[in-house]
Parts: C-alpha cells; structure tokens; sequence
C-alpha cells in the first residue's frame, strides 16, 4: 500500500486529469493578432534572403513551408527561387511572378485562365512592371555553377529539375487547398491561408466549392474578426452569387475595419503592404458603391467623405461624393 | 536479535539512482550526441556568418530555427534515452541487483526519470546558450517571454521523460520513439484535426473533449511567440500551462510507476 | 553463406515477434488516416497531398526503425552475452556481420513492403493513377538508403552507446539533405582552401536526398492544355546504375569500419 501522501497525488492527479477538457481550451499561447510570422512582407524578406537559400526547404513554421511548398506545387515539383507573388495571389487569386508581365499572370486553375476579381476591376492605373521570369534560378544549381560534379549531376536527375533558361512549367494550385486547408487548421490566423484557399476554391466554379468558399470564409472570420481582407473577400464572392445586400453589408465592416488599421499616410510599413493599401481603398470603394446601388443612395456622399478624410484623395470617391459617377458595377 | 538495517532516507535513495543515470550518461559517452549536436550548430553558424544575414527578418528566422531546433534535439535526445532506460536494464539484467540494493521500484523510477529529465534540459540549456549566442539578435523580444520559454521547455522535456519512460514499459522501444516524435511534432495538429473533422456534425462535442486529452508539447513552445516579438504570457496562462504539464507528467509517472511496481521481473 | 542466412532469419524472427514493426506502420497509417479524415472542401482527384504525406511518414518511419533495429543489433549481443557461444561456432565476424546486415534489411523490405501495400490501397481508391515505373524505383532507391543508414547505424553503435547512435543515426537522416543543400550554397562565399574541404566532404558525406525520388512521384504529372499528363519519366538505367553503385560504395565503407571495430572489440 502506498503512503497516504502518493495516494493523495494520484487522487490529485487523477481529478486534474478530468477536468483537463474544462480548462485545457482556454490555454492559448500561441494566439495572437499579428506577428512577424505571418506578416506577409516579413515572409517574402526572410524567405527569398540568401540565408534561407541556405537552409533548403527545410522550415520550422508552417507560414515560411507554404511559401516554399507553392511556389514547388506551382512549378511541377522544380525548386526555384522564391520569385512568386503569393501576396496578389491573396488579392486576386491570380498566380503571378515577382515584378512579372501581365502575360505571367495566370488564372487559380490553369495557366492563362480566369483572371482576378474586383479589386482590379476598380483599379484605375498601374500594371506590373516588366521582367521575363524564364531565368529565375533553381535551387539545384546548373551544371557549369555546381562543384559536386556527378553528385551534382544525379541530383538533377533524382529531383524535378529543369534548366533556368527554359519557359517555367506551371501547374494548377488546386493541389496545393488541402495544404491551405491545413494550416489554416495549424494556425487559424493566417489569414493569407483562408484567401489564397477561398481564391482557388472559387475558381473551380461550381456551385458546391463556391459554397465551401464561402463556409472557408466564415470561417476565416470566426478566427479573425478584424481581418478587413477576409470581409472584403467574402463580399466580393456573394456579390459575384448576385447577393448584393448581403455583399454590402460585408462590404461596410471591410472598410471600418480597413479605416481603422490603415497607417494615417497609408504608405507600406512592414505590416502595411500595398496590397493591403490597395484592398483598404478597394473596401471603401465598394461600401460606398454598394450602399448607393443596393442600400441608400442618400448615404452614399455621407460614406464617401468619411473614407475620403481616412485617405486623403480618391478619384472614385471624390466622384461618388459629387455624384458624377455612374453604376459602381 | 540482530538490528534492523538502517535505511538511507528516501531522498538519498532517488539521487542515488539518479546519479547512477548520470554516470552512466557520462560513462557510456552519451555525450558525444551533444558534441556532435554542438558541432552542427557551430557549423551552421559559420556557414550563416559566410553567407551574412541580409536583413533582421532572417535574423529572426535564424533565431526561430535555431531555437526549435535546441528543443527539438533534447527532446529527441530525452526521448532516446528515457525509452531505452527501463527495457535496457531488463534485458540486461541490472535491474535485478539494483532492485536487491533497499530501493523500491518507485523509487528507482523517480530516480531515472529525474535523471532522464535533468540530462535532457542541460542538453536544451547548452544548445540554447549556443544559439543565443551564434545568432544575431536584429529585431526586438520580450525578455520575460524568454524567461517563461526556457521554464516551459523544462517542464516539456520533464513531460517527455515520463511518457517514455512509462511507453516504455508497455510497447517495444522503437514503436515508443515513433510515436512520441509524432505526437511531438503533430500532436497539436492532430487536435486540430479531430476538431474540424467532428465541426458541426454530432462528434463536435466528444471530439473536443477527446482533443483535450491529446498531449500537445505544442502548448509548451512559446518560440514562435517569442520571435514574433509578442509580449510575456499572463499570469493565468503560465501558470495554466505550468499544470497542464504537470498533470500530464504525473499522470505518465504515475502510471508508469504502477505498471513497473506491479510487474513481475 | 548458411550461417550468414540463419543469422539473417533470427533478426528478422525477433523484429516480427516483438511485434515492433506491425505496430509503426499501424501507429503511421493511422496518423495518415486520420489526416484524411478531415473534409478537405469535398475535392475530388487531389493526389499530391496524399502521396506526399504518405510516402514522406511511411520513408520517415522505416529510416527511423532501421536505425534503431541496426543501431541495437551488436550491443545487445554484447550486453546479453549471447555472441560468445555463437562466435565459438565456425562463424567468422564478417559472416556474422552479413547475417545482421541481411537480417536488418529483410526486416526493413517487410516493413517498407507493409507500407507500401497501404500507400498502394490508398492512391488506387483516391484515383489519379500510380506512376509504376517511379514508384518501382522510389522503393528501390529507398531500400538502397535503409542499406546506407543500417551499415552506417551498425559503425555508430561499435563506436559510441547504443542512445548515442541511434540519436545520431535520425540526426544524420533528418539533416543530410539541408547539410548538403548548405554545402552547395556556401561554396561561392568561401575561400579556395575551404573549397576544397568543401569538395572533401562532398564526397565522403552520402547524400540521402540522391535516394529520395518521392518528389517527381509526387508530382509526376501536370495539367497540360487541360489534361492530365506524365511528365517527370522514370530515372534511365545509367542513372539506377549510377545510385546503386553510390549507395553500394558507402554501405560498403560503413560495413568494412563496423567490421574492423567489432573485430577489434575484445569479447
């Protein structure tokens, strides 16, 4: 028989170890808003810097593997270095190249496909700049800049590898949703995860994953509620289902939230991309828009001076507050 | 009448078997596993300072890597030597005359688990001191979250000792290893898993109860936290966790400590 | 060579009556299943993520079992006292050795095998097709890798404790590829006298990553003009050759320094 003492902290342990379901969910140290390891612009500078080049594929978050892992599955499996947009990828669902031409811009599902969504619909300047991305180095280096000689050689053998100098092969990024799907579960506040996902899923256009889209969405919002891009993104996908009241009701708490985080100049920080910069002004937009189509168009100017005075100057709600403009769609 | 044997005290009995494990550690050379682990860390170094880091996110990512490695090998390290301790000392047969000696079962198992522990955290201690000191810091951490790491780490590892040394004791040493590495490195995910797999349908609540009961090391790791330049955890969270460790802990030593009591030798 | 094969027999008998490996490879495919049973948005046809998953767990799990299993071979025969009668037969060392070595690898084919009847059952019922001639040589270039790691395992634990060994046998698996990958990447930075450590180590260091095809098995096809194609073919018969013979040269250094430690051990 044990002494009373051990029999006292098995009992103990016992009792504590029933109530573990009672306490163990409040228990959250790694949720948090915000961090370096899910800013966007954090991720491309760590990931493409020569260091990382260094280490391989081999990542400790889930955030910095994604980013390697799509640019992998979007490539047929060829390592190169790290040259994709990923960041309008989470805009606009297009796969593009760093920098690349509006040609190197494809649809989520095939090269060439169906390009991007509203945000570019309002768009009223700027396209890429201009750069051929056949080129970009793979991570196996070429022959004539590798020392390892015939280990070298069976390297690019044994891995998909392709000389740089040829066209990039590009595979479909649909693949890559149960990746998504998984570290949204890993990490559901990697917002970028949920967009990127809800892109692709979309993109396949049939009822059923335009519904997972949107189920992907909601859930994105339940784990991040101040995610301005999640609301905007769910708006345009129920604007696009022709649910016009509901898309602006999305619409409104994208631009509140957008109008509340942007820096007062709203220039690129590193939390503060221009991607972001640009779906703010995108949110605010379609809320002004959207309220005088489909909500009350006496609100609208109301609207349109409000976000005016957040960004300083905007063609389309200086038109919108002058009423000049025609239909938003 | 001849004299009752005087017993050393309990205490002396578990250190005294704890020692033992130490020694053996240092005699069988275990350490060459930290020499080695040392030289790789210092390799890695020198091929960063080569290469130069760029810019203060690398920096981080250096530190991140760094510091999840440093875990990563004492637990692995703590996982080894602990699955081994128990079914070793049977096979060998130097449980017996150990057992001979006036030390109970419980007793020597608290002492090859302290032992166990301990050797695994001075492993994550040296490696983490190698880390600070090879990685350049670039980018602002909390330093009391530092604090609250390294004490998390402790009780990880304190953790791991006690599930392998109780596993140990029910299935064969290498399905110990895999399992605990899995549980290790995908516990939480797991969870996760179970969560959204059940989400909305009839199993939502029994699975969140079951993923309750799943150990998550994941819980303990604040290194991610820690890099992303987050504050220090509250009061409540620390010491949430500190317990969380602790029952899951006594829970495997105890159990563990049963079963090796119970079991015919 | 008969007392080599009884050897070899008495390894894998005790690998299967312990029941190890019947339960890793029920541990790692419930873990993949369990993966699989979350709704990944009611997509059809979504193979990569399966057979990346799959074949990187089932890789992982065999690598780590062969370690162990290869790395405890020689000490417990020490330890437990069984080598002496058995070296008091005509058995040479190197005999003896072998019938480990053959042992090992038979235990490991059986467990890969396991595997990959449950990664096989897996793809077919997901669709998608196998790539049969790369997965043939996936599993061969694999089971060359078991043969470095187990000879490699065998050399660690005549020089070190049996934890020690085992430790950093998965060590060496876990990091050989981002070692090797740093080594390309750093040779630019650095001075000529440390090229040619560079170059040295090259060699002397096998390159686990040259034995790992999953990726092209992974991706072996590509959405080409909206159908489906192969287009990663499998490795020609030069390049098999080619990785065979470097496989075969590093099991046979490790194997010739295990056997000159373990000639060398006092019994």
């Amino acid at each position: 028989m044990a002494p009373p003492q051990i029999l006292a902290l098995r009992a103990g342990t016992a009792a504590a170890l029933l109530s573990l379901p009672l306490w163990v969910p409040s228990l959250a140290p790694n949720e948090y808003d915000g961090g370096r390891s899910t800013d966007i612009a954090a991720i491309e500078a760590r990931n493409t810097s020569a260091v990382a080049r260094l280490l391989g594929e081999f990542r400790a978050s889930m955030s910095d593997m994604m980013f390697i892992k799509t640019e992998k599955y979007l490539h047929g499996g060829i390592s190169y270095a790290p040259h994709m947009d990923l960041d309008r990828t989470a805009q606009t669902g297009e796969l593009a190249h760093k920098g690349g031409k509006p040609e190197d811009v494809h649809g989520p599902h095939e090269v060439g496909g169906a390009s991007g969504m509203a945000a570019l619909e309002l768009e009223d300047e700027e396209e890429g700049e201009e750069e051929e991305h056949a080129g970009v180095e793979t991570l196996i280096p070429t022959p004539d800049k590798d020392f390892r000689a015939f280990i070298g050689a069976l390297h690019r053998e044994v891995k998909p590898w392709r000389d740089p100098s040829l066209d990039h092969i590009h595979d479909s990024g649909t693949e890559l949703l149960p990746w998504y799907r998984l570290m949204t579960l890993s990490n559901p506040h990697n917002v970028r995860g949920y967009m990127i996902g809800a892109w692709w899923l979309k993109g396949f256009g049939t009822d059923e994953q335009k519904a997972e889209a949107v189920k992907f969405l909601e859930e994105g919002l339940r784990n991040n509620p101040k995610a301005f891009q999640l609301w905007l993104m769910m708006g345009y996908l129920l604007r696009q289902d022709g649910q016009h009241a509901e898309a602006m009701e999305y619409f409104h708490k994208a631009a509140e939230l957008a109008a509340s985080t942007r820096p007062a100049d709203g220039t690129a920080t590193p939390g503060w991309t221009d991607y972001k910069e640009e779906d703010a002004r995108a949110a605010m937009r379609l809320s002004v828009l959207s309220e005088r189509e489909y909500g009350d168009p006496a609100n609208a100017p109301q609207l349109a001076a409000k976000y005016l005075e957040s960004l300083g100057e905007d063609g389309v709600l200086q038109r919108a507050l002058t009423g000049e403009m025609p239909g938003g769609e | 009448m001849t004299a009752a044997p005087v017993l050393p005290p309990a205490r002396d009995r578990v250190l005294l078997v704890g020692r033992g494990v130490w020694i053996e550690i240092v005699r069988r050379k275990e350490f060459y596993v930290l020499l080695i682990l040392v030289a790789l860390f210092c390799l890695a170094a020198l091929a960063v300072s080569i290469v130069g880091v760029s810019n203060p996110e690398t920096a981080t990512l250096l530190l991140n890597m760094g510091l999840t490695l440093a875990a990563g090998a004492a637990h692995l390290l703590t996982l080894v030597t602990a699955a081994r301790q128990i079914p070793a000392e049977i096979e060998n047969r130097t449980l017996y005359p150990m057992l001979a000696k006036p030390i109970g079962r419980g007793e020597f198992f608290l002492g090859k688990w302290a032992a166990v522990a301990s050797a695994g955290y001075a492993v994550f201690l040296v490696l983490l001191v190698l880390v600070w000191a090879s990685v350049p810091k670039m980018e602002s951490y909390d330093a009391a979250l530092f604090v609250q790491l390294v004490l998390l780490q402790g009780v990880s590892i304190a953790f791991m000792a006690a599930a392998a040394l109780a596993l140990s004791l029910w299935m064969p040493t290498p399905v110990v290893l895999v399992l605990l590495a899995l549980v290790y490195a995908f516990g939480a995910k797991g969870a996760n898993l179970l969560q959204a797999a059940t989400a909305g349908g009839a199993l939502e609540g029994p699975a969140r109860v079951l993923a309750a009961y799943l150990p998550n090391f994941s819980l303990l790791n604040v290194v991610t936290r820690f890099t992303d330049g987050i504050g220090a955890l509250g009061g409540g969270q620390l010491l949430g966790l500190l317990a969380y460790a602790s029952v899951w802990t006594a829970a495997a030593f105890f159990a563990g400590a049963r079963s090796f009591g119970k079991r015919p030798l | 060579m008969n007392a080599a094969w009884l050897i070899a027999k008495s390894v894998l008998i005790e690998a299967m009556r312990r029941r190890e490996i019947y339960a890793i490879v029920l541990v790692s495919t419930v873990i993949i299943g369990a993966v699989f049973t979350v709704d990944f948005f009611g997509l059809e046809g979504i193979v990569k993520f399966y057979r990346e998953i799959a074949l990187q767990v089932m890789s992982v799990a065999t690598s780590l079992t062969v370690v162990v299993l290869a790395a405890r071979q020689l000490p417990r025969e020490f330890e437990n006292r069984t080598i002496y009668p058995l070296l008091a037969k005509p058995v040479s060392r190197a005999r003896f050795l072998t019938g480990k070595l053959l042992g090992v690898m038979l235990a490991a084919a059986f467990c890969f095998g396991l595997f990959m009847s449950v990664y096989l059952a897996g793809a077919l019922y997901l669709g998608g097709g196998i790539p049969w001639a790369l997965f043939a040589q996936y599993v061969y270039l694999q089971m060359l890798q078991f043969l470095v790691l187990a000879t490699l395992a065998f050399w660690l634990s005549m020089l070190m404790n049996l934890d020690a060994a085992i430790t950093l046998g998965a060590l060496f698996m876990a990091t050989s590829s981002v070692v090797s990958n740093a080594m390309v990447f750093v040779y630019d930075f650095v001075a000529p006298p440390a090229q040619v450590v560079l170059r040295v180590l090259n060699v002397a260091v096998p390159h686990l990553e040259l034995f790992d095809l999953s990726e092209k098995a992974v991706h072996s096809e590509l959405e080409m003009g909206g159908v489906r194609q192969q287009f990663w073919q499998p490795l020609g018969l030069d390049t098999m050759l080619s990785l065979t013979l470097y496989g075969g040269v590093f099991a046979a250094v490790y194997f010739g320094c295990a056997l000159w430690c373990f000639r060398r051990r006092a019994l």
